[in-house]
């Protein structure tokens, strides 16, 4: 059988509207290779969808992170204020927004943040580069 | 269901290569911003910058990327687009992803998923065009029976030969000709299987096969205030494996008086059933009569010919009337001069027609008086597999048919590519055929052409 690709828009918008249908609130999903944790939340402008999607990194040097679909760049939550844009092992290293959806791109197990490659709000397409990350000390 | 038409002010095409770049030079002329969505393997190309904004959706793969219906609706959002053009091939025929734009609140610049499923039914599509007065190939506009004594008995009243066809079918694929009674009832069986693994359906249809046809289009053009005209007709008789290489308009050899009242009735049918934007009837030429085949809901590849001839920029109408403008044009206002010839410059190996990928070394694109080229490539351009082989088109204006030609063959000489093979040496060869330059060949001559070629 053919494994889904969980970065795959199509497949996190199918999941999503599974999801929603049958109203629950989350899934994660998780094998070697990728990840993929899908949460409903409630907000004010209606239904956020927070969705967070990683690919496992290779131990190793410096390497790169590459937005897993299109969207608009932020270091950051813009929903919590005060979180953070650094993030600690296997954390965020920024947020992909497109329109309601944000999508967290983690750094991966055992990584850390060495730097941003886009500037915040920037538009980003699948494939770019975003940041730099580095195995923690 | 007619969609309430609004402004835009950029437009998302959703789609590549050189139909990609006439969609942006149409919405540039206009004021439009253009957006062009692309794959990992388009991403770096010329073309994709020269768009306002590119956006890359997705892998090479067309099916996670150019076909990813998600990906490209995420991506107007992203990017503030009102309007989707979905150019040719890939979801430009698409019901679903037409509803899906419309859902999103966009504009698909195209007609309604209505019209499109009409016409892609092949059974839904000939009631139609019966209902409306369009001329059909002889055999009924219903679904095959099962019966075998049914089958026969329809067989029959055409007469032989015939062709039996999916109803879902097309660009020549799902259908069998059937010479006489006793291979009858095993093609309609191995037609039917093949129709419901190919297409979804098992339905099929029957009508008489015409044993040396031309391919003769017809374009329209039509407004959401029920206003339509006909721009003139085109030949796109040259043809391997159902693959037009040339074509040509007007069609050599059909008067006006003719081909008049032919394209009188498809406007007529376009007005009955509400059709929106431009589309293409394809019908059949044989002994001075026209046969209905299918329409084409899209803009089509060889457009070209027919704007040089009837001085319409038929993408931009396209824009127009997706604004929700009237028709600029009334019928009266069609007038069609000289003749105009497009070759379709493909990427592949001119004897064995294998595909051709790799670096374009250097590019010399012919000039001159009359003479157009539409193309995403140049020199250091890097052609790849994952797409159709067509990377240029070569269109051609003169003041008749024969000055055309000789235009065509003076532009083949210099048109220059290297790196890679095409079929230029073809095209060559082919305009210095005595039968192509007389004209009204018929659409298994390239196939005969060739061969006889091969053998020589």
């Amino acid at each position: 059988m053919t494994k889904p690709d969980l970065s795959d828009p199509a497949i996190i918008e199918r999941l999503t509207a599974a999801l929603e249908a049958a109203g629950v609130d989350g899934i994660e999903i998780t094998r070697r290779d990728q990840s993929l944790l899908i949460r409903l939340l409630g907000a004010a402008n209606g239904p956020v969808r927070q969705l967070r999607s990683e690919k496992a990194n290779a131990a190793g040097a410096v390497s790169i992170v590459k937005a897993p679909m299109a969207g608009e760049f932020w270091p950051s939550d813009l929903s919590r204020t005060g979180v953070p844009a650094v993030s600690a092992a296997n954390d965020t290293v920024g947020f992909l927004r497109v329109g309601p959806i944000l999508l967290p791109v983690v750094a991966g197990p055992a990584k850390r943040l060495r730097r941003h490659l886009v500037e915040p709000g920037t538009i980003v397409g699948f494939g770019d580069p975003i940041a730099e990350i580095e195995p923690e000390a | 269901m007619m969609q309430p038409q609004q402004r835009f002010d950029t437009v998302l095409i959703a789609n590549r290569g050189e139909i990609a770049l006439r969609v942006v030079r149409a919405c540039r002329e206009m004021g439009l911003k253009a957006v062009v969505v692309c794959s990992e393997a388009d991403r770096d190309s010329a073309y994709a910058r020269s768009a306002d904004q590119s956006i890359c959706i997705g892998p090479s793969t067309v099916s996670k990327s150019y076909l990813n219906q998600n990906a490209i609706l995420l991506a107007a959002r992203l990017t503030g687009a009102g309007a989707v053009h979905p150019g040719y091939g890939f979801l430009s025929e698409n019901t679903r992803f037409s509803a899906a734009v419309e859902g999103a609140g966009l504009t698909f610049i195209g007609p309604d998923a209505d019209a499109i499923a009409t016409m892609g039914d092949k059974i839904a599509a000939k009631s139609a065009m019966v209902a409306a007065g369009v001329p059909c190939v002889p055999g009924p506009d219903t679904e095959l029976p099962s019966e075998p004594s049914a089958i026969w008995a329809i067989a029959a009243e055409i007469g032989y030969p015939v062709i039996v066809k999916a109803a879902g079918g097309g660009g020549g694929r799902g259908m069998r000709v059937v010479l006489d009674e006793a291979d009858l009832l095993e093609a309609v069986s191995l037609t039917r299987e093949e129709a419901r693994k190919a297409f979804g359906t098992p339905a099929l249809y029957m009508e008489k096969f015409l044993q040396h046809p031309r391919h003769i289009e017809i374009q329209v053009l039509c407004d959401t205030h029920g206003n339509a005209v006909w721009l003139g007709h085109r030949d796109c008789s040259m043809q391997r494996r159902h693959q037009k290489v040339v074509e040509e308009a007007p069609a050599p050899g059909i008067s006006d008086t003719l081909i008049g009242p032919v394209g009188a009735a498809c406007v007529k049918a376009c007005q009955q059933i509400g059709y929106r934007g431009v589309g293409t009837f394809e019908f059949l030429y044989e002994d001075g009569a026209f046969y209905f085949i299918e329409m084409n809901t899209r803009l089509q590849v060889e457009h070209p010919v027919t704007e040089e001839t009837s001085g319409v920029d038929i993408v931009q109408q396209q824009l127009r009337v997706a604004q929700g403008e009237v028709l600029s044009m009334a019928q009266g206002d069609v007038t069609c001069n000289g003749h105009a010839i497009e070759c379709r410059i493909n990427a592949e190996d001119p004897a064995t027609f294998m595909p051709s990928a790799g670096l374009i070394t250097a590019l010399e694109l012919p000039v001159g008086e009359g003479i157009r080229v539409d193309t995403h490539v140049e020199a250091g351009y890097k052609v790849s597999p994952y797409y159709d082989s067509l990377i240029a088109k070569l269109i051609v204006h003169g003041r008749d048919r024969a000055d055309a030609m000789q235009r065509t063959r003076a532009a083949l000489a210099s048109f220059k590519l290297e790196g890679i093979a095409t079929n230029l040496p073809l095209l060559r060869e082919l305009f210095d055929d005595g039968a192509f330059a007389k004209g009204e060949t018929d659409i298994h001559y390239l196939e005969k052409w060739l061969k006889t070629r091969v053998a020589a």
